[in-house]
């Protein structure tokens, strides 16, 4: 029994943490509506300043706390500046595009983090005085985690306090419910952003230095942290700070608790726990859904309209182009190009979904993986051959997206992204885990094409083909009334509704569509690299074809095509001739965020083609 | 330059009764993907040891006057990735073998990519064991040891030290959650099964790789009561494993064995925290004597002003291996370089070398001792060098497992 009782409170004390820097990102989102992928770089960077600052105040007493704070400070300052300079600019523009700056912000966070404090990992000195343990009930409880429950209850009494019984407290809680009228209100919203945002980010940067004492401070932090905080937030509801303190506790206790029964199910259990409280309760445990609803999704309210004629010439002399490829590159330059063109095509299916369809998908990789598993275990148990497998991994792939798509679509906003994402990490963790099936982490191996495809030449034609009879397909099905009613929806629910079209199925049959789409990439995919390894199911995998995506152009048919070429080629002349492709990846996503929104083709289009009014 | 010309002015150099003159003829070129962004702290050393082998090789004539070129690729971690650069390497820059310093996950990919496509891999650090066994493949080669063989080094230690108190014990588990952790578990078990030591195994923890929840953890380990403890803990887990270990007082009165504590990265981490007497592998690069490997580490601190590590070893260890296989093959055939891979020795700082007929694991040795603490550091003590090939499953077992994977 009194083993259950320490489990359990070692479980609040590992949620402290968690819970500082949810808490953070919940306020800023409440307020700005901008959910950070930056915020677990600044928790990192808390942890990194407070070591430095620890090796020179000294690791005792004052100077050891006065770390921690100064840490904190100090990183309440970089959230400062990087929401003057860049996350001013992206309040107006839509959500994708805002998580996409973030992303590049944490992209530029890591490269200039290893090289200010380099590869290594650090381990700082413990807390002075609570570097021993206490007893317990009989066991040796540590003094620190004690000490983190009492910080985090005060942080809570602190932050409820502030916004409760202050005026500017007042105002956060006004924006967190109606940004509008706040501004309608004469409120300056500028400062109460930037405000807030310091607050946030003194949080997280508070919960990385006080991890100092209990683990090494690594590069890898910043990741790890973000899923988590993203996953509690989204538990306990956008937002809200009841659901953030909710959320942690219940994720720190199944959590403790989880590993009694199931040791193997660290990988998964937070998202599970996600997954089933969004089945349950849609918005999260105390959210709304007005909250959930984005305030808009595409780019902009043009209808997408057939390009004129001579953009039609310029397609089918690009088309001759490919065709003639091979005739120009060599056998490397034809697997760039197949590489590129089933890029295309995953990036294409999300398009589909994300642009048209207007459903903002988290977890898209998980079609394009349950694809190139459906060919690596047919290939593998079966020895199928290569056109049967290319039929069945779309099939595999529409079945899933069926499956998960009608839990998701009850949802909307960032709690459908979200399910989605959580969706795809439990499947990645089942191929993961399943070592005698799908080989694990270890992947499947000798998924080669079929013997007369096997030359770089007809495999790029195989490829050029399908994406391409794809690609045009996608395009045609958004012109069909189909489409129409998939923009409808998307552009004004509630009159779609009242026209008698059901938004819930039609999402639901063009996440399916999308699904399938993405699984027939996934497919070439796997006989392109001849193995398959449980990364294509990956947040990487998704987050390179939204890049793809906006790249090339939300709003445009050829945009994700563009933006899958020039995100490669770029990726791969970056990483080259440069070290710091991390930094040089994130600084253009934030210039196409800032300067290019409407993607390259986007922006093409505007100098090219006059519409007439 | 041709070949024939190249031949003529090797042989007028080497003809030359002077010193020998460095490698002059057209470079021959291995491909090299690693994880150099990802896991800087290992591929650094890595990359210094590759290059100080090349620097070396090539000072001392190269492979019959032509140089070596390593063209170094970053994975990213991500097998894809990695498949796609081994595309570029082999068509675009015409290497006629691959090296790398990876995860498993990467190696395996390169392994398969490298037998379709017929070019020779050196794997220098992956020690997964699926690698050579379930998974290997004639064209896959590795100078570093496997999991196997580290456990079955320390826990052969660990009954020398403890003898029948090691019997019928209770054992706990705790590595992390992939392929990798299950295996080298998996291997525990059967060395202390085969050994008699009757083992009860009365809790396994399974934390995901980087993400230990420490506290959790270390509290339900404690509740199983062990007597002895099987660490795999790693990086920044094992810092977590470690602090928490003691705060909560787990390691009182328990035997710990722990292969990968003590590598260097670990110890610059730990420092005054290392936990003392745990079994492990490690190198203790400053106090060998052994002259082949004082010599390395001194030319290793002339060029770099630093220690020689693990990484930095074999990735020395696949050049030098690469070097004997071109100079006895004559020729940058991948086949006939492959064949030669195959029978050749080659010198080593820890000796003489050569790859195993049966899964062309690199021969060779290896450092078991406990960990301690010197010099406010942790270090490797009562240290002793074990062959690799006494601690390798039988080739029976070895079968039995490539036979496992379905091929296609």
């Amino acid at each position: 029994m009194s083993f259950l009782l320490i489990q359990l409170l070692t479980g609040l004390s590992s949620a402290a943490v968690l819970f500082l820097v949810a808490s953070g990102l919940s306020l800023i989102f409440g307020v700005t509506r901008i959910l950070n992928f930056a915020h677990g770089s600044l928790y990192m960077l808390g942890a990194f300043i407070s070591y430095t600052l620890v090796q020179h105040l000294g690791a005792e007493g004052i100077g050891f706390w006065g770390s921690l704070v100064l840490a904190a400070g100090g990183t309440a300052l970089i959230g400062t500046f990087i929401e003057i300079l860049v996350l001013r600019r992206v309040y107006h523009v839509p959500e994708l595009f805002q998580l996409l700056a973030t992303f590049a912000l944490l992209l530029i966070f890591q490269d200039v983090t290893l090289h200010l404090w380099g590869p290594e990992d650090l381990l700082g000195p413990q807390a002075p005085g609570l570097d021993g343990s206490i007893q317990l009930l009989g066991e040796s409880f540590p003094s620190y985690d004690l000490f983190l429950i009492g910080l985090a209850g005060v942080v809570i009494a602190a932050l409820t306090l502030l916004l409760y019984k202050t005026r500017w407290g007042v105002l956060v809680r006004a924006a967190t419910e109606d940004r509008e009228m706040l501004a309608n209100l004469g409120v300056n919203q500028k400062w109460l952003f930037t405000s807030v945002f310091a607050l946030g980010s003194f949080l997280a940067g508070l919960g990385g230095a006080l991890q100092l004492p209990r683990e090494s401070v690594s590069l890898s932090m910043d990741m790890n942290m973000i899923i988590d905080v993203f996953v509690v937030i989204v538990i306990g509801g956008l937002g809200s700070l009841r659901g953030t303190v909710l959320a942690t506790v219940i994720v720190g206790t199944v959590r403790a608790f989880g590993i009694l029964i199931f040791p193997e199910i660290t990988l998964v259990l937070l998202f599970l726990i996600m997954a089933v409280v969004l089945i349950f309760k849609p918005y999260g445990l105390f959210g709304r859904a007005e909250e959930a609803a984005p305030a808009q999704n595409h780019v902009s309210t043009d209808a997408l309209r057939l390009p004129p004629r001579w953009v039609g010439y310029v397609g089918v002399a690009f088309s001759i182009a490919m065709l003639a490829l091979p005739l120009v590159v060599g056998d490397y330059g034809l697997v760039l190009a197949s590489e590129m063109l089933i890029w295309a095509l995953f990036a294409a299916s999300l398009h589909f979904i994300f642009g048209p369809g207007g459903v903002g998908v988290f977890g898209h990789a998980l079609y394009f993986g349950l694809g190139a598993y459906a060919v690596a275990l047919l290939t593998k148990y079966f020895a199928i051959a290569m056109p049967l497998a290319l039929i069945a991994a779309p099939l595999a792939a529409i079945a899933g997206a069926l499956l998960f798509g009608w839990f998701c679509v009850r949802s909307q906003g960032i709690y459908l992204a979200m399910l989605t994402f959580a969706f795809a990490q439990m499947v990645w963790a089942v191929c993961f885990q399943w070592y005698d099936v799908t080989g694990g982490d270890n992947g499947l191996l000798g998924i080669w094409p079929a013997a007369w495809a096997s030359d770089k030449t007809t495999f790029y034609y195989m490829t050029l083909t399908l994406c391409g009879i794809s690609v045009l397909l996608l395009r045609h099905f958004i012109f069909t009334p189909f489409g129409y009613a998939l923009r409808a929806v998307r552009d004004q629910t509630k009159r779609a509704e009242a026209l008698g079209l059901n938004a819930r199925r039609l999402q639901w049959v063009g996440m399916g569509l999308a699904g399938a789409f993405a699984g027939l990439a996934g497919a070439l995919f796997a006989y392109s690299k001849g193995s398959v390894f449980p990364t294509s199911l990956d947040i990487h995998t998704t987050l390179n074809a939204m890049v793809m995506t906006l790249l090339g152009g939300l709003n445009t048919l050829s945009g994700p095509l563009v933006g899958s070429v020039v995100y490669i080629f770029l990726e791969s002349e970056i990483s080259r001739i440069s070290e710091v492709w991390r930094l040089i990846l994130g600084l253009i996503i934030l210039a196409i965020v800032l300067f290019f929104p409407q993607g390259i083709v986007g922006a093409l289009n505007k100098r090219l083609i006059k519409v007439k009014e | 330059m041709t070949k024939l010309t190249a031949l003529i002015l090797g042989m007028a150099l080497i003809a030359t009764p002077s010193l020998a003159a460095p490698a002059t003829g057209e470079p021959i070129k291995i491909g090299d993907i690693s994880m150099y962004s990802k896991a800087p702290e290992y591929t650094g050393p890595y990359k210094k040891g590759v290059d100080l082998a090349v620097a070396q090789i090539n000072a001392d004539g190269g492979i019959n006057g032509r140089p070596l070129e390593i063209i170094s690729r970053d994975s990213k971690l991500d097998p894809g990735e990695a498949v796609k650069l081994a595309e570029e390497l082999r068509s675009r820059d015409k290497v006629d073998l691959l090296m790398n310093c990876d995860s498993s996950a990467v190696t395996l990919a390169l392994s398969s990519w490298a037998l379709r496509n017929k070019i020779p891999l050196m794997d220098t650090n992956s020690d997964a064991d699926s690698i050579i066994w379930e998974h290997g493949n004639p064209y896959v080669f590795r100078t570093i040891f496997g999991g196997h063989t580290q456990m079955s080094a320390t826990i052969k230690l660990a009954m020398e030290k403890y003898g029948d108190k090691l019997k019928g014990k209770r054992w706990v588990s705790i590595a992390p959650n992939y392929e990798y952790g299950h295996s080298i578990i998996n291997a525990a078990k059967v060395v202390a099964a085969e050994q008699g030591l009757e083992p009860q195994w009365v809790e396994q923890q399974w934390p995901a790789y980087g993400k230990l929840e420490a506290g959790a953890t270390v509290s339900a380990l404690k509740h199983a009561k062990p007597d002895v403890i099987v660490s795999l803990m790693l990086n920044d887990d094992l810092v977590k494993f470690v602090r928490e270990g003691n705060k909560r007082g787990l390691f009182k009165d328990t035997i710990v064995i722990s292969p990968p504590l003590a590598i260097p990265e670990h110890f610059e981490q730990l420092k005054k925290e290392t936990p003392v007497g745990w079994f492990s592998v490690g190198f203790p690069v400053d106090e060998v004597t052994d002259p082949a490997f004082v010599k390395f580490r001194q030319a290793f601190q002339a060029k770099y002003n630093e220690l020689p590590s693990m990484t930095g070893i074999y990735g020395y260890n696949g050049v030098q291996a690469i070097a004997a296989a071109l100079k006895k093959a004559e020729s940058t055939d991948p086949e006939k370089v492959r064949e030669a891979l195959e029978d050749v020795s080659f010198q080593t700082p820890l000796g003489e070398q050569r790859f195993r007929k049966i899964d062309h694991q690199a021969t060779g040795t290896l450092w078991v001792g406990v960990s301690g603490l010197k010099n406010d550091t942790g270090a490797l003590t009562n240290w002793r060098v074990e062959k690799v090939e006494d601690h390798l499953p039988t080739d029976a077992w070895i079968l039995e497992q490539r036979a496992k994977t379905a091929k296609p």
